[in-house]
Protein backbone atom coordinates (compact mmCIF):
# COMPACT_ATOMS: atom_id res chain seq x y z
CA UNK A 1 0.00 0.00 0.00
CA UNK A 2 1.45 3.35 -1.06
CA UNK A 3 1.04 6.72 0.63
CA UNK A 4 -1.36 7.71 -2.14
CA UNK A 5 -3.54 4.68 -1.39
CA UNK A 6 -3.58 5.65 2.27
CA UNK A 7 -4.56 9.25 1.48
CA UNK A 8 -7.36 8.10 -0.88
CA UNK A 9 -8.64 5.76 1.82
CA UNK A 10 -8.79 8.65 4.29
CA UNK A 11 -10.38 10.90 1.65
CA UNK A 12 -13.25 8.50 0.95
CA UNK A 13 -13.87 7.95 4.65
CA UNK A 14 -14.25 11.75 4.85
CA UNK A 15 -16.49 11.84 1.76
CA UNK A 16 -18.67 9.25 3.47
CA UNK A 17 -18.93 11.58 6.47
CA UNK A 18 -19.80 14.46 4.12
CA UNK A 19 -22.60 12.42 2.52
CA UNK A 20 -24.02 11.85 6.01
CA UNK A 21 -24.33 15.59 6.54
CA UNK A 22 -26.59 16.06 3.50
CA UNK A 23 -30.25 16.41 4.47
CA UNK A 24 -32.40 13.30 3.95
CA UNK A 25 -34.89 13.42 1.09
CA UNK A 26 -38.34 12.06 1.90
CA UNK A 27 -40.02 9.90 -0.73
CA UNK A 28 -43.80 10.23 -1.35
CA UNK A 29 -44.64 7.38 1.06
CA UNK A 30 -42.76 9.07 3.88
CA UNK A 31 -39.64 6.94 3.46
CA UNK A 32 -36.51 8.93 4.32
CA UNK A 33 -33.58 8.35 1.98
CA UNK A 34 -30.09 9.46 2.92
CA UNK A 35 -27.19 10.00 0.56
CA UNK A 36 -24.81 8.02 2.75
CA UNK A 37 -25.30 4.57 1.25
CA UNK A 38 -24.07 6.08 -2.03
CA UNK A 39 -20.63 6.26 -0.38
CA UNK A 40 -19.69 2.56 -0.75
CA UNK A 41 -20.82 2.61 -4.39
CA UNK A 42 -18.71 5.70 -5.16
CA UNK A 43 -15.71 4.32 -3.25
CA UNK A 44 -15.85 0.97 -5.05
CA UNK A 45 -16.23 2.56 -8.48
CA UNK A 46 -13.69 5.36 -8.06
CA UNK A 47 -10.86 4.01 -5.89
CA UNK A 48 -11.49 0.29 -6.45
CA UNK A 49 -12.27 -2.76 -4.33
CA UNK A 50 -9.30 -2.85 -1.96
CA UNK A 51 -8.95 0.85 -1.23
CA UNK A 52 -12.74 1.20 -1.19
CA UNK A 53 -13.01 -1.55 1.42
CA UNK A 54 -10.40 0.05 3.67
CA UNK A 55 -11.94 3.53 3.30
CA UNK A 56 -15.30 2.23 4.51
CA UNK A 57 -13.60 0.20 7.28
CA UNK A 58 -11.89 3.41 8.40
CA UNK A 59 -15.24 5.20 8.37
CA UNK A 60 -16.78 2.43 10.51
CA UNK A 61 -13.84 2.74 12.91
CA UNK A 62 -14.41 6.49 13.25
CA UNK A 63 -18.11 5.90 13.96
CA UNK A 64 -17.32 3.20 16.54
CA UNK A 65 -14.90 5.59 18.29
CA UNK A 66 -17.79 7.94 18.93
CA UNK A 67 -17.79 10.43 16.07
CA UNK A 68 -21.36 11.32 15.06
CA UNK A 69 -20.77 10.73 11.33
CA UNK A 70 -23.76 8.64 10.35
CA UNK A 71 -26.72 10.35 8.70
CA UNK A 72 -28.68 12.24 11.35
CA UNK A 73 -25.62 12.68 13.56
CA UNK A 74 -25.50 9.13 14.92
CA UNK A 75 -22.33 7.48 16.13
CA UNK A 76 -20.68 5.51 18.89
CA UNK A 77 -21.16 1.96 20.08
CA UNK A 78 -24.96 2.30 20.09
CA UNK A 79 -24.94 2.11 16.30
CA UNK A 80 -23.90 -1.54 16.49
CA UNK A 81 -26.55 -2.35 19.11
CA UNK A 82 -29.33 -0.96 16.94
CA UNK A 83 -31.12 -2.93 14.19
CA UNK A 84 -29.43 -0.99 11.37
CA UNK A 85 -25.90 -1.80 12.58
CA UNK A 86 -25.52 -4.49 9.92
CA UNK A 87 -25.91 -1.93 7.16
CA UNK A 88 -23.07 0.10 8.66
CA UNK A 89 -20.77 -2.94 8.84
CA UNK A 90 -21.96 -3.85 5.34
CA UNK A 91 -20.67 -0.55 3.91
CA UNK A 92 -17.13 -2.01 3.73
CA UNK A 93 -18.24 -5.17 1.93
CA UNK A 94 -20.54 -3.20 -0.38
CA UNK A 95 -17.57 -1.12 -1.53
CA UNK A 96 -15.45 -4.27 -1.90
CA UNK A 97 -18.10 -6.02 -4.00
CA UNK A 98 -18.81 -2.93 -6.13
CA UNK A 99 -15.12 -2.44 -6.93
CA UNK A 100 -14.51 -6.13 -7.54
CA UNK A 101 -17.48 -6.54 -9.86
CA UNK A 102 -16.62 -3.39 -11.78
CA UNK A 103 -13.13 -4.87 -12.29
CA UNK A 104 -14.64 -8.11 -13.55
CA UNK A 105 -16.88 -6.27 -16.01
CA UNK A 106 -13.80 -5.02 -17.84
CA UNK A 107 -13.41 -1.70 -16.06
CA UNK A 108 -14.50 0.16 -19.18
CA UNK A 109 -15.98 3.56 -18.46
CA UNK A 110 -19.40 2.32 -19.60
CA UNK A 111 -22.16 3.67 -17.42
CA UNK A 112 -24.05 0.40 -17.46
CA UNK A 113 -21.23 -1.69 -15.97
CA UNK A 114 -20.76 0.94 -13.26
CA UNK A 115 -24.48 0.88 -12.47
CA UNK A 116 -24.59 -2.92 -12.43
CA UNK A 117 -21.59 -3.15 -10.09
CA UNK A 118 -23.07 -0.47 -7.81
CA UNK A 119 -26.46 -2.21 -7.74
CA UNK A 120 -25.03 -5.60 -6.78
CA UNK A 121 -22.49 -4.20 -4.31
CA UNK A 122 -24.47 -1.30 -2.92
CA UNK A 123 -27.88 -2.98 -2.69
CA UNK A 124 -27.61 -6.81 -2.78
CA UNK A 125 -24.42 -7.14 -0.72
CA UNK A 126 -25.38 -4.31 1.65
CA UNK A 127 -28.75 -5.90 2.41
CA UNK A 128 -27.08 -9.31 2.78
CA UNK A 129 -25.37 -7.80 5.83
CA UNK A 130 -28.14 -5.47 6.92
CA UNK A 131 -31.14 -7.80 7.01
CA UNK A 132 -29.67 -10.77 8.98
CA UNK A 133 -28.24 -8.35 11.57
CA UNK A 134 -31.64 -6.67 11.87
CA UNK A 135 -33.26 -10.10 12.35
CA UNK A 136 -30.65 -11.04 14.96
CA UNK A 137 -31.12 -7.86 17.02
CA UNK A 138 -34.91 -7.71 16.86
CA UNK A 139 -35.77 -11.40 16.61
CA UNK A 140 -38.15 -10.62 13.74
CA UNK A 141 -38.77 -13.07 10.90
CA UNK A 142 -37.15 -12.68 7.47
CA UNK A 143 -40.53 -11.84 5.90
CA UNK A 144 -41.25 -9.09 8.44
CA UNK A 145 -37.81 -7.55 7.95
CA UNK A 146 -38.08 -7.76 4.16
CA UNK A 147 -41.46 -6.01 4.14
CA UNK A 148 -40.07 -3.24 6.35
CA UNK A 149 -37.03 -2.82 4.09
CA UNK A 150 -38.88 -2.90 0.77
CA UNK A 151 -39.91 0.79 0.71
CA UNK A 152 -36.22 1.75 0.67
CA UNK A 153 -35.46 -0.08 -2.59
CA UNK A 154 -36.68 2.65 -5.00
CA UNK A 155 -34.41 5.15 -3.24
CA UNK A 156 -31.52 2.68 -3.51
CA UNK A 157 -32.06 2.35 -7.25
CA UNK A 158 -32.03 6.13 -7.56
CA UNK A 159 -28.72 6.16 -5.66
CA UNK A 160 -27.24 3.60 -8.06
CA UNK A 161 -28.16 5.82 -11.03
CA UNK A 162 -26.62 8.91 -9.40
CA UNK A 163 -23.50 7.08 -8.19
CA UNK A 164 -22.79 5.60 -11.64
CA UNK A 165 -23.26 9.00 -13.31
CA UNK A 166 -21.03 10.76 -10.79
CA UNK A 167 -18.33 8.05 -10.96
CA UNK A 168 -18.34 8.17 -14.76
CA UNK A 169 -17.98 11.96 -14.74
CA UNK A 170 -15.10 11.73 -12.25
CA UNK A 171 -13.38 9.06 -14.34
CA UNK A 172 -13.64 11.24 -17.47
CA UNK A 173 -12.66 14.41 -15.66
CA UNK A 174 -9.72 13.04 -13.69
CA UNK A 175 -8.45 9.78 -15.18
CA UNK A 176 -5.19 10.13 -13.22
CA UNK A 177 -6.92 8.99 -10.03
CA UNK A 178 -7.72 5.57 -11.51
CA UNK A 179 -5.40 2.69 -12.19
CA UNK B 1 -14.63 17.08 14.66
CA UNK B 2 -16.15 16.52 18.11
CA UNK B 3 -17.02 13.04 19.33
CA UNK B 4 -20.14 12.29 21.36
CA UNK B 5 -18.04 12.38 24.55
CA UNK B 6 -19.62 14.42 27.33
CA UNK B 7 -17.06 15.77 29.82
CA UNK B 8 -17.38 14.87 33.50
CA UNK B 9 -15.52 13.64 36.57
CA UNK B 10 -17.61 10.60 37.50
CA UNK B 11 -15.98 7.22 38.22
CA UNK B 12 -17.35 6.12 34.85
CA UNK B 13 -15.40 8.89 33.12
CA UNK B 14 -12.23 7.91 34.98
CA UNK B 15 -12.45 4.14 34.35
CA UNK B 16 -10.18 2.67 31.66
CA UNK B 17 -11.62 2.64 28.16
CA UNK B 18 -10.72 -1.00 27.58
CA UNK B 19 -12.45 -2.05 30.80
CA UNK B 20 -15.57 -0.12 29.84
CA UNK B 21 -15.75 -1.77 26.43
CA UNK B 22 -15.29 -5.25 27.89
CA UNK B 23 -17.95 -4.49 30.52
CA UNK B 24 -20.28 -3.29 27.76
CA UNK B 25 -19.79 -6.54 25.84
CA UNK B 26 -20.57 -8.60 28.92
CA UNK B 27 -23.59 -6.47 29.71
CA UNK B 28 -24.89 -6.74 26.13
CA UNK B 29 -24.64 -10.54 26.23
CA UNK B 30 -26.58 -10.51 29.51
CA UNK B 31 -29.28 -8.28 27.97
CA UNK B 32 -29.56 -10.45 24.85
CA UNK B 33 -29.87 -13.59 27.00
CA UNK B 34 -32.50 -12.18 29.38
CA UNK B 35 -36.06 -13.17 28.65
CA UNK B 36 -37.65 -11.99 31.89
CA UNK B 37 -39.49 -8.71 31.75
CA UNK B 38 -38.45 -7.84 35.32
CA UNK B 39 -34.78 -8.60 34.78
CA UNK B 40 -34.73 -6.46 31.64
CA UNK B 41 -36.58 -3.62 33.36
CA UNK B 42 -34.00 -3.80 36.17
CA UNK B 43 -31.10 -3.67 33.71
CA UNK B 44 -32.62 -0.66 31.94
CA UNK B 45 -33.10 1.14 35.26
CA UNK B 46 -29.45 0.36 36.09
CA UNK B 47 -28.29 1.95 32.83
CA UNK B 48 -30.48 5.02 33.41
CA UNK B 49 -29.06 5.28 36.94
CA UNK B 50 -25.48 5.20 35.57
CA UNK B 51 -26.42 7.77 32.92
CA UNK B 52 -27.64 10.16 35.61
CA UNK B 53 -24.78 9.35 38.01
CA UNK B 54 -22.31 10.29 35.28
CA UNK B 55 -24.09 13.63 34.85
CA UNK B 56 -25.04 13.00 31.22
CA UNK B 57 -27.96 15.01 29.82
CA UNK B 58 -31.37 13.34 29.48
CA UNK B 59 -31.78 14.74 25.99
CA UNK B 60 -28.85 12.66 24.70
CA UNK B 61 -30.44 9.47 26.02
CA UNK B 62 -33.83 10.32 24.58
CA UNK B 63 -32.17 11.10 21.23
CA UNK B 64 -30.67 7.58 21.17
CA UNK B 65 -34.13 6.08 21.59
CA UNK B 66 -35.70 8.44 19.08
CA UNK B 67 -33.26 7.25 16.40
CA UNK B 68 -34.49 3.68 16.83
CA UNK B 69 -38.07 4.82 17.54
CA UNK B 70 -39.45 3.42 14.30
CA UNK B 71 -37.93 0.02 15.07
CA UNK B 72 -39.23 0.05 18.64
CA UNK B 73 -42.70 0.73 17.27
CA UNK B 74 -42.48 -1.90 14.53
CA UNK B 75 -41.07 -4.60 16.80
CA UNK B 76 -43.46 -3.78 19.61
CA UNK B 77 -46.48 -3.86 17.32
CA UNK B 78 -45.55 -7.10 15.55
CA UNK B 79 -44.66 -8.90 18.80
CA UNK B 80 -47.85 -7.69 20.48
CA UNK B 81 -49.92 -8.85 17.50
CA UNK B 82 -48.32 -12.29 17.03
CA UNK B 83 -47.12 -13.22 20.52
CA UNK B 84 -48.57 -10.95 23.18
CA UNK B 85 -47.96 -7.76 25.08
CA UNK B 86 -45.39 -9.26 27.45
CA UNK B 87 -43.21 -10.40 24.53
CA UNK B 88 -43.59 -6.96 22.94
CA UNK B 89 -42.40 -5.27 26.13
CA UNK B 90 -39.45 -7.66 26.42
CA UNK B 91 -38.35 -6.93 22.83
CA UNK B 92 -38.70 -3.16 23.22
CA UNK B 93 -36.97 -3.06 26.63
CA UNK B 94 -34.11 -5.22 25.36
CA UNK B 95 -33.42 -2.92 22.42
CA UNK B 96 -33.71 0.24 24.53
CA UNK B 97 -31.29 -1.19 27.11
CA UNK B 98 -28.72 -2.35 24.53
CA UNK B 99 -28.63 1.02 22.80
CA UNK B 100 -28.56 3.03 26.04
CA UNK B 101 -25.67 0.98 27.47
CA UNK B 102 -23.60 1.30 24.29
CA UNK B 103 -24.30 5.03 24.08
CA UNK B 104 -23.30 5.37 27.73
CA UNK B 105 -19.79 4.03 27.09
CA UNK B 106 -19.37 6.37 24.12
CA UNK B 107 -20.50 9.37 26.18
CA UNK B 108 -18.07 8.80 29.07
CA UNK B 109 -14.95 7.93 27.03
CA UNK B 110 -12.83 10.52 25.23
CA UNK B 111 -11.96 10.13 21.56
CA UNK B 112 -8.27 9.86 22.48
CA UNK B 113 -8.84 6.99 24.92
CA UNK B 114 -11.13 5.24 22.45
CA UNK B 115 -8.47 5.57 19.73
CA UNK B 116 -5.85 4.07 22.04
CA UNK B 117 -8.05 1.02 22.65
CA UNK B 118 -8.62 0.52 18.94
CA UNK B 119 -4.91 0.85 18.22
CA UNK B 120 -4.18 -1.88 20.75
CA UNK B 121 -7.01 -4.05 19.41
CA UNK B 122 -5.78 -3.66 15.81
CA UNK B 123 -2.11 -4.25 16.67
CA UNK B 124 -2.24 -8.03 15.99
CA UNK B 125 -3.32 -7.21 12.41
CA UNK B 126 0.19 -5.81 11.78
CA UNK B 127 1.31 -9.22 10.57
CA UNK B 128 -1.28 -8.98 7.78
CA UNK B 129 0.23 -5.68 6.64
CA UNK B 130 -2.09 -3.36 8.56
CA UNK B 131 0.53 -1.22 10.28
CA UNK B 132 -0.61 0.64 13.41
CA UNK B 133 1.19 3.85 12.40
CA UNK B 134 -0.51 3.73 8.97
CA UNK B 135 -3.89 3.35 10.68
CA UNK B 136 -3.16 6.31 12.95
CA UNK B 137 -2.09 8.41 9.95
CA UNK B 138 -5.26 7.45 8.03
CA UNK B 139 -7.44 8.44 11.02
CA UNK B 140 -5.65 11.78 11.30
CA UNK B 141 -5.98 12.46 7.57
CA UNK B 142 -9.69 11.57 7.53
CA UNK B 143 -10.35 13.94 10.45
CA UNK B 144 -8.56 16.70 8.49
CA UNK B 145 -10.43 15.91 5.25
CA UNK B 146 -13.93 16.04 6.78
CA UNK B 147 -14.04 19.84 7.23
CA UNK B 148 -12.11 20.27 3.96
CA UNK B 149 -14.87 18.45 2.02
CA UNK B 150 -17.48 20.71 3.64
CA UNK B 151 -15.58 23.87 2.67
CA UNK B 152 -15.05 22.64 -0.89
CA UNK B 153 -18.76 21.79 -1.22
CA UNK B 154 -19.71 25.32 -0.12
CA UNK B 155 -17.28 26.88 -2.61
CA UNK B 156 -18.55 24.77 -5.50
CA UNK B 157 -22.18 25.54 -4.60
CA UNK B 158 -21.38 29.28 -4.50
CA UNK B 159 -19.62 29.08 -7.86
CA UNK B 160 -22.64 27.32 -9.38
CA UNK B 161 -25.04 29.93 -7.95
CA UNK B 162 -22.85 32.74 -9.32
CA UNK B 163 -23.31 31.23 -12.78
CA UNK B 164 -27.08 31.03 -12.23
CA UNK B 165 -27.13 27.24 -11.73
CA UNK B 166 -29.12 25.51 -9.06
CA UNK B 167 -27.01 23.33 -6.74
CA UNK B 168 -27.72 19.64 -7.41
CA UNK B 169 -26.01 16.27 -7.36
CA UNK B 170 -24.31 17.27 -10.63
CA UNK B 171 -21.89 19.24 -8.47
CA UNK B 172 -20.70 15.99 -6.86
CA UNK B 173 -18.33 15.17 -9.73
CA UNK B 174 -16.43 18.50 -9.69
CA UNK B 175 -16.31 18.25 -5.90
CA UNK B 176 -14.84 14.73 -6.00
CA UNK B 177 -12.30 15.74 -8.67
CA UNK B 178 -11.14 18.68 -6.57
CA UNK B 179 -10.93 16.47 -3.49
CA UNK B 180 -8.91 13.82 -5.38
CA UNK B 181 -6.49 16.49 -6.65
CA UNK B 182 -6.05 17.76 -3.10
CA UNK B 183 -5.47 14.18 -1.93
CA UNK B 184 -2.76 13.73 -4.58
CA UNK B 185 -1.03 16.89 -3.35
CA UNK B 186 -1.27 15.68 0.24
CA UNK B 187 0.23 12.32 -0.76
CA UNK B 188 3.12 14.08 -2.55
CA UNK B 189 3.72 16.28 0.49
CA UNK B 190 3.83 13.28 2.84
CA UNK B 191 6.12 11.34 0.48
CA UNK B 192 8.42 14.38 0.19
CA UNK B 193 8.82 14.30 3.97
CA UNK B 194 10.10 10.79 3.65
CA UNK B 195 7.18 9.03 5.32
CA UNK B 196 6.78 6.38 2.63
CA UNK B 197 4.47 3.43 3.20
Amino acid sequence: MTIRDLVYIALFAAIMAGLGMLPAVTLPLGVPITAQSMGPMLAGLIIGARRGFFSMALFILLVAMGLPLLAGGRGGWAVFSSPTGGFVIGFAFAALATGWLYDQLGKGAAWISMALAAAVGGIVVLYAFGLPYWMMITGQSFQAVLVAALPFIPGDILKVVIAASVALAVRRGYPGAFR
Amino acid sequence: MDSLYHPGRSPFHRAGAGAKIIALMGFSVLVMASTSLWVLAGLLVAVIFCWRAAGLPWARLVAQWRWIGLFLLLIGASQAWFVGWAAALVAVLRLMTLVAAAAFVTHVTTLGNMMAVFERALAPLARFGLRPDATALAIGLALRFIPMIGTMAEEIKDAARARGLRPSFRLAAPLLIRALKQADQTADAIAARGLDG
